[in-house]
C-alpha cells in the first residue's frame, strides 16, 4: 500500500492519459478546454504527490525501481513543463482545428516516460522510460498537416530509432560482460565493458543532442508545430539529461571507472558548435534549436563534477534544467503568441519593431533572451554561476574559461532579435494578433519565475540539494 | 560465441541499410535489424551467463520494438499520402 502511495506521482499521468482518450472517442463533442482543465490537473496531482512523497524520503521498490529526491524532484519539473507546454499550446491547436484527446494524451504518456528515466535503476527500465517519451514526441512532431512537421516527424523518428537501437546494442553488450542489466553491476569482461560503454555513451548523446550526435535538432525544431518545439526543448531534454545522469552516476558508482576527459570533450564541443552555428541564423525557432545545443553543452558540465561531487552536481544540473525550462518556454510562448491564424512568424523581420507595436510582449521577450544569454539579475545567470562554481570548486579551470568565453559569444545571436525588436522597421501588412489568455499567462508565470530564481535563488537551491 | 558474431553481422546489415538506402520501407526493415540483432545477443549472453535475464528482456523488448513498428508505418502512411511516393530524397525541404 505504501509503495502504491509512492508511485502515486508517476502512475496519475497514464491513469489520466487513458481516462482522457477514452472520454475523448466516446463523447466526441466534448471541448477542448475541458480535456486541457482535466490533463493539467493530472500534472497538478502529480505535482502535488510528488512534493509529498520529496518530504516523505527515498522508497525502494522491490524491482529495479528506485524513489529517491531525485526522482520526486524530476517529476516536479517535469509536471511543470508539461502543464506550461498544454496551456502554451491552447490558441494554437485551437486555431488548426487540431484534435485535443491525443494531443494531450500524448504528452501525459511522455511525462510517465521521463518518470521512468528518472527512476530506474536498472537499463531496461531507463530503456523502456525512454522509448515511452520518444514514440509520443515522435507522433507529436507530425501533428500538423503541413509538410515541414511531417518532414521533421519522419526525420526525428529515423535518427531516434537508430539512436534507441545503439543504445540497446550497447546494453545488450553491457549485459555480456556483467551478466546483469542493473547499472551498478560489475563488469567480468573488460573489452566488452569498453564496447558497451562506448554504445550506450554514443546512444544516450544522441538522445541529448550532444556534439558529433546533434544533426537532427535544427531540423526537428524547426519542422515540428511551435509548442511542441517547446515541449522537445524542455521535457525531452530534462528527461534526457536525467538518464544520462543515471547512467553516468551508476556506472562511475559500480566500477570506479572515469571518463572525465571524454565527457569534457562532449561539453566543450557541443558548447562551441551550439553557439558558432546560432549566430548567423534568420530563423528565431532555428536559433533557439542551435541554443538548446550549446545550453546542453553547459549541462554536461555537470556530468564532470558528477564523479567528485554527486549531490553538488545533481543540485546544479536539476537548477539549470529548472532555470533552461522556464526561460526557453517563455521564449517559444513569444514565438506562439506572435504566430496567428494558420502561419508561424519566427523569422526576424517578423519580430522587427515590436517594442513599439506591443512594447509588453517585446519586453518579455527580451528579458527571456537575456536570461538565455546569462545576464544577471535572471534565472540562467544564477543557473550558469552555479554550475560554473561547481566545476570550479573541483579544479577544472580550463573548462569554465572555456564555457565563459562560450557565453559571451553567445550574447551576440541573443541580442539580435532584441535589435531587431527595439531598432528594426515596424511592418505595417501585418496586423497584432488578438490577446491570448492561455499564452499571456504561461509567459507571466515563466517571467516571474526567471526573477525569482534570478533574485532568491536560495530556497529553492536549499531544496534542490536536500 | 558464434551467435555473438552473428548479432554483430545483423546490426552492422542493419546500420549499412539505414545509411545506404532511400526507400523509407527498406530504412524500417534495417532498424528493425537491428533491434533484432540486440535480441539476439541478448539471448546468446543469457545462455553465456546461464541467468535468464536475458531472455525477459527479449520478451520486453519486442513489444517496444512493434511500437516503434507501427508508429514507424503511420509516419511513413502520412508522408505518402502527401507526396505519393516514400524515397527519402524527396523530403528535404527543411534547411541542411
Amino acid at each position: 500500500m505504501n509503495i502504491l502511495i509512492q508511485s502515486l506521482p508517476l502512475l496519475i499521468m497514464p491513469a489520466v492519459a487513458a481516462f482522457i482518450l477514452l472520454i475523448g472517442a466516446m463523447w466526441r463533442r466534448i471541448s477542448g478546454e475541458s480535456l486541457l482543465i482535466m490533463a493539467v490537473a493530472g500534472l497538478v496531482a502529480a505535482l502535488f504527490f510528488g512534493w509529498q512523497g520529496f518530504l516523505a524520503g527515498t522508497a525502494s521498490f522491490p524491482a529495479d525501481i528506485i524513489f529517491d529526491k531525485i526522482f520526486y524532484l524530476t517529476v516536479i519539473i517535469i509536471a511543470i513543463a508539461l502543464a506550461l507546454a498544454m496551456l502554451v499550446s491552447y490558441n494554437y491547436l485551437a486555431e488548426r482545428k487540431l484534435p485535443w484527446p491525443e494531443y494531450l494524451a500524448l504528452l501525459l504518456f511522455a511525462g510517465f516516460g521521463a518518470g521512468l528515466m528518472a527512476a530506474g535503476t536498472d537499463f531496461i527500465v531507463l530503456f523502456i522510460g525512454l522509448e515511452t517519451i520518444s514514440i509520443a514526441a515522435y507522433v507529436l512532431a507530425g501533428y500538423t498537416r503541413d509538410g515541414s512537421s511531417k518532414e521533421a516527424s519522419i526525420k526525428y523518428f529515423l535518427m531516434g530509432a537508430f539512436a534507441s537501437a545503439v543504445l540497446l546494442f550497447g546494453i545488450a553488450f553491457f549485459y555480456g560482460a556483467t551478466g546483469s542489466v542493473l547499472l551498478s553491476a560489475a563488469p567480468i569482461n573488460k573489452l566488452l565493458m569498453v564496447l558497451a560503454l562506448a554504445l550506450i555513451i554514443s546512444g544516450a548523446a544522441f538522445k541529448v543532442a550532444a556534439f558529433p550526435f546533434q544533426w537532427w535538432t535544427p531540423d526537428v525544431y524547426e519542422g515540428s508545430p511551435l509548442p511542441v518545439t517547446a515541449f522537445f526543448a524542455t521535457a525531452v531534454k530534462a528527461a534526457a539529461f536525467i538518464m544520462l545522469f543515471r547512467i553516468v552516476a551508476g556506472i562511475s558508482g559500480g566500477l570506479g571507472l572515469k571518463f572525465e576527459s571524454l565527457l569534457i570533450a562532449l561539453s566543450v564541443a557541443t558548447m562551441t558548435f551550439g553557439n558558432l552555428a546560432a549566430l548567423f541564423q534568420e530563423n528565431i525557432k532555428r536559433m533557439l534549436a542551435y541554443s538548446s545545443i550549446a545550453h546542453a553543452g553547459y549541462m554536461l558540465i555537470a556530468f564532470v563534477v558528477l564523479g567528485k561531487d554527486a549531490n553538488l552536481a545533481g543540485a546544479a544540473l536539476l537548477f539549470y534544467i529548472l532555470a533552461y525550462i522556464v526561460m526557453s518556454m517563455g521564449a517559444f510562448g513569444v514565438l506562439i503568441y506572435l504566430s496567428g491564424g494558420e502561419k508561424e512568424f519566427c523569422n526576424m523581420p517578423d519580430v522587427a519593431g515590436l517594442g513599439r507595436r506591443s512594447p509588453w510582449l517585446a519586453a518579455v521577450f527580451g528579458l527571456f533572451l537575456l536570461s538565455l544569454a546569462g545576464f544577471p539579475p535572471t534565472a540562467g545567470f544564477v543557473a550558469k554561476f552555479y554550475l560554473f562554481k561547481s566545476a570550479m570548486a573541483h579544479g577544472y579551470v580550463l573548462l569554465v574559461i572555456a564555457a565563459v568565453i562560450n557565453s559571451l559569444i553567445s550574447v551576440y545571436y541573443y541580442m539580435r532579435p532584441v535589435v531587431a525588436m527595439y531598432f528594426g522597421e515596424f511592418q505595417q501588412e501585418r496586423s497584432l494578433p488578438k490577446i491570448r489568455y492561455s499564452v499571456a499567462g504561461v509567459l507571466i508565470f515563466c517571467a516571474i519565475f526567471v526573477i525569482i530564481l534570478g533574485l532568491a535563488p536560495a530556497t529553492i537551491l536549499a531544496i534542490l540539494s536536500h | 560465441m558464434e551467435y555473438i558474431v552473428l548479432s554483430v553481422i545483423i546490426f552492422c546489415i542493419g546500420v549499412a541499410g539505414i545509411l545506404l538506402r532511400r526507400n523509407l520501407i527498406i530504412i524500417l526493415m534495417s532498424v528493425e535489424l537491428m533491434l533484432s540483432a540486440s535480441n539476439i545477443s541478448f539471448v546468446a549472453f543469457s545462455k553465456m551467463h546461464g541467468n535468464l535475464d536475458g531472455q525477459a528482456v527479449v520478451l520486453l523488448l519486442y513489444v517496444l520494438a512493434a511500437c516503434e513498428a507501427a508508429v514507424g508505418l503511420a509516419i511513413i502512411v502520412g508522408l505518402f499520402r502527401l507526396k505519393g511516393s516514400v524515397d527519402i530524397q524527396l523530403f528535404r525541404d527543411l534547411k541542411k
